[in-house]
């Protein structure tokens, strides 16, 4: 079996143990989406055939709900949070800062915009592979990214 | 048969008592998503290190925050027979040091301690509760925060946990309801409706019938009932099955994000320890009260904390509001008669049955009792979270309790309730208490308790741009008034910032926003222009500046020359 025979069977599986499940469609797919840490692009399809919804009634949740990455994600990411109290601490330089390292091939991470994680006390915040961070500078930032590779 | 009460509480005060008197040294780290990001997992990792090489024999626990986030990571040692000592900014690197001076060598360390807790005081170190942070403090909802292992059934319940559900089970519903009902407790998600009052539809309702606990907190400097269920999940917990109990509920619905993993882990842990003492389930205490609690960790959507938005969302749908009638008291959850409350009401709901409705109509004031649970962030210097009582006055709150600003200027004003929320101006919020009403009036309601203080160093057109941004992200895109006229202002408010505003564009942000008022279908389209007129009416001067010198005063917005936009 290749790699994507084997998370598609997983996915499955998933998708039937939640079949009898009150609101099955969210909860499952929100299960499959912190299982694998994507959403597979497959998942719609099975989905639809063993929960039975429509396919744009899938779609339809899966992009409503920030959760969910749809496709295979990279190896590194960089979470930033974007909102109020994380904006007037200074997020938008933590932000620029990641993002310009970013663009440097010999870094392998992408940096993301995300919603409030209510960690407002130590705005800014940035989450290194969904590990958070408070009191964020541009410097204590690009020095987290360094770690990476 | 099933284990009575005074078993249950036999068994939890003896595992509490030999907790508490091994006679060993007891090392609390106060350990929430917050202090988390400060490094307390490392924290904790360093104390154990350090016990092993010295060969230390201590107790280290993980307890909930005390809010303190301003000082994290948060340490406690008890030693035998002395005061708590409260440690602030503890690293992995001052640790070792901190527990060979203290444990080993008996210098308790003035230097990092910020203070003691219970009887008893130790020469050089103050007493917390006289620390400015927490002299107006009143703790209700947090009353164990940082004294028991959150999710641990048999600490919570050596603290008299799970008494009040005992006694409630043996009294009249509709006795229950009053006794909740006295003490005016008005909704603490923002909409302020008491209560008991919502209660009274679902008491002759039919089965099954639902209860929704609302959780999604997604406004942008929120985070209370985050710490309530990361914190105390049981106090939360046994609101809900008083509740439940009270209304005749058969399931009730935690609704929380699944992003907020430790609130997540915490709550299920708790809710198992439930299961296993027969304290939810089938026949609760022997009693033919029945009912059911689940943890729904679900999909983030600012939109799901939208009352009819959230039934869908547990119902596993897109999270759009529906309009009403029919209320969800009639047609909810599956179509069934659901009640909706937030998490931090119903947390209320077990002091208040301890101590009396009288007793929590005394704490706060004749149109706002009890407490508020407030989340303090921005430009403050003790940010955190910290649960005052209502009426006290907010030049308190902001400059004793607060310390004033980070950045050492002066406060220009507050942002209140979130980005549905508003704000004002320092010199109009000095002189008054913290109350619904005068606030509201001002435009600057108090809400979920959320408050971002803003220093002059922050710009009021950036922030309320970045604040409409976030509203017009989560808008469902149901219907058409929010959908588009929340992306209109943030457009209009970025022409401001650029400097290709003109003055006609002010006015065009407060018809547009009453446009959204009378127009949209649910609170978010109604309420998210409140920020940007509320910002307008205080601030005018600093809007007027961005258009007619072009300047930014607080020197955030770089490019008022109208060349280059810049989207922050």
């Amino acid at each position: 079996m290749t790699e994507e025979d084997v998370t598609r069977k997983r996915v499955r599986e998933i998708l039937t143990e939640f079949k009898d499940h009150q609101g099955a469609l969210l909860i499952a797919l929100l299960h499959i989406q912190y299982e694998l840490g994507y959403t597979p692009e497959f998942a719609v399809e099975d989905a639809s055939a063993i929960l039975g919804f429509s396919q744009p009634e899938v779609w339809g949740v899966l992009s409503f709900y920030s959760d969910f990455k749809i496709g295979k994600q990279g190896d590194h990411f960089i979470d930033i949070c974007v909102d109020g109290p994380c904006h007037i601490g200074g997020a938008p330089g933590v932000r620029r800062a990641l993002e310009e390292a970013a663009l440097d091939e010999s870094n392998k991470f992408e940096v993301r915009a995300i919603s409030c994680p209510g960690i407002c006390a130590k705005a800014p915040v940035v989450a290194v592979n969904m590990r958070y961070h408070g009191d964020m500078t541009p410097d204590k930032a690009l020095e987290l990214a360094a770690k990476l590779d | 048969m099933p284990e009575t009460f005074t078993e249950i509480k036999r068994t939890a005060d003896a595992t509490w008592n030999e907790w508490v008197n091994n006679g060993s040294p007891r090392i609390f780290v106060q350990t929430n998503a917050d202090s988390m990001a400060s490094g307390a997992i490392e924290v904790k990792e360093a104390i154990q290190d350090t016990l092993d090489k010295q060969k230390i024999s201590a107790d280290v626990t993980v307890v909930g925050s005390q809010g303190m986030a301003f000082a994290e990571v948060v340490v406690d040692i008890i030693k035998p027979d002395k005061p708590r000592i409260t440690y602030g900014n503890v690293t992995p690197e001052n640790v070792p040091g901190l527990i060979v001076d203290y444990i080993v060598k008996d210098d308790p360390r003035p230097d990092l301690a910020l203070g003691t807790q219970g009887e008893g005081e130790i020469d050089g170190i103050p007493l917390l509760k006289d620390h400015p942070f927490w002299k107006l403090q009143y703790p209700i909802v947090t009353r164990n925060f940082g004294h028991i292992e959150p999710g641990n059934l048999n600490h919570y319940i050596a603290q008299g946990g799970y008494s009040m559900l005992n006694r409630a089970l043996e009294m009249e519903r509709e006795d229950v309801r009053k006794e909740i009902e006295s003490s005016v407790l008005r909704g603490r998600g923002g909409a302020l409706f008491p209560a008991a009052t919502k209660w009274n539809f679902m008491m002759n309702a039919p089965h099954p019938k639902y209860l929704a606990v609302n959780g999604e907190e997604g406004d942008a400097g929120a985070f209370t009932d985050k710490a309530i269920a990361e914190n105390d999940p049981h106090t939360l917990l046994e609101g809900i099955l008083i509740s439940a109990y009270t209304m005749g509920i058969d399931k009730s619905f935690v609704h929380i994000r699944a992003e907020y993993l430790v609130a997540v882990e915490r709550l299920r842990r708790a809710v198992h320890e439930l299961e296993e003492a027969n304290l939810v389930g089938e026949n609760i205490l022997g009693t033919d009260f029945s009912t059911e609690i689940e943890i729904e960790a679900t999909g983030h959507a600012y939109i799901c904390g939208e009352e009819t938005a959230l039934m869908d969302s547990v119902e596993g749908k897109r999270g759009t509001p529906r309009p009403r009638p029919p209320f969800p008291a009639a047609y909810g959850i599956f179509g069934r008669p659901t009640n909706i409350n937030n998490v931090k009401t119903l947390s209320y709901v077990p002091a208040i049955f301890e101590h009396g409705g009288e007793w929590f109509k005394s704490i706060g004031v004749e149109a706002a009792t009890g407490t508020m649970f407030l989340s303090l962030s921005g430009d403050v210097k003790h940010s955190g979270f910290a649960e005052v009582p209502l009426g006290v006055s907010l030049r308190e709150v902001v400059e004793d309790m607060c310390g004033g600003t980070k950045s050492g200027t002066s406060f220009k004003g507050i942002q209140t309730g979130g980005p549905l929320g508003g704000g004002a101006d320092w010199d109009s919020l000095k002189d008054l208490p913290l109350e619904f009403d005068p606030l509201n009036g001002l435009g600057a309601p108090v809400g979920s308790g959320g408050m971002m203080m803003l220093g002059q160093g922050t710009c009021i057109v950036d922030l309320t741009h970045n604040l409409m941004q976030f509203n017009a992200a989560e808008s469902c895109g149901k219907c058409f008034p929010c959908r588009k006229g929340t992306g209109h202002i943030v457009r209009t408010i970025n022409r401001v910032m650029t400097g290709l505003g003109k003055m006609e564009d002010l006015d065009e942000i407060v018809y547009m926003g009453d446009t959204m008022r009378d127009g949209s279908l649910c609170g978010l389209g109604q309420l998210a222009p409140r920020i940007t007129t509320a910002m307008l009416r205080h601030f005018r001067s600093e809007w007027e500046s961005h258009l007619v010198d072009k300047t930014c005063p607080a020197g955030v917005c770089g490019n008022l020359d109208g060349q280059e936009i810049t989207f922050s």
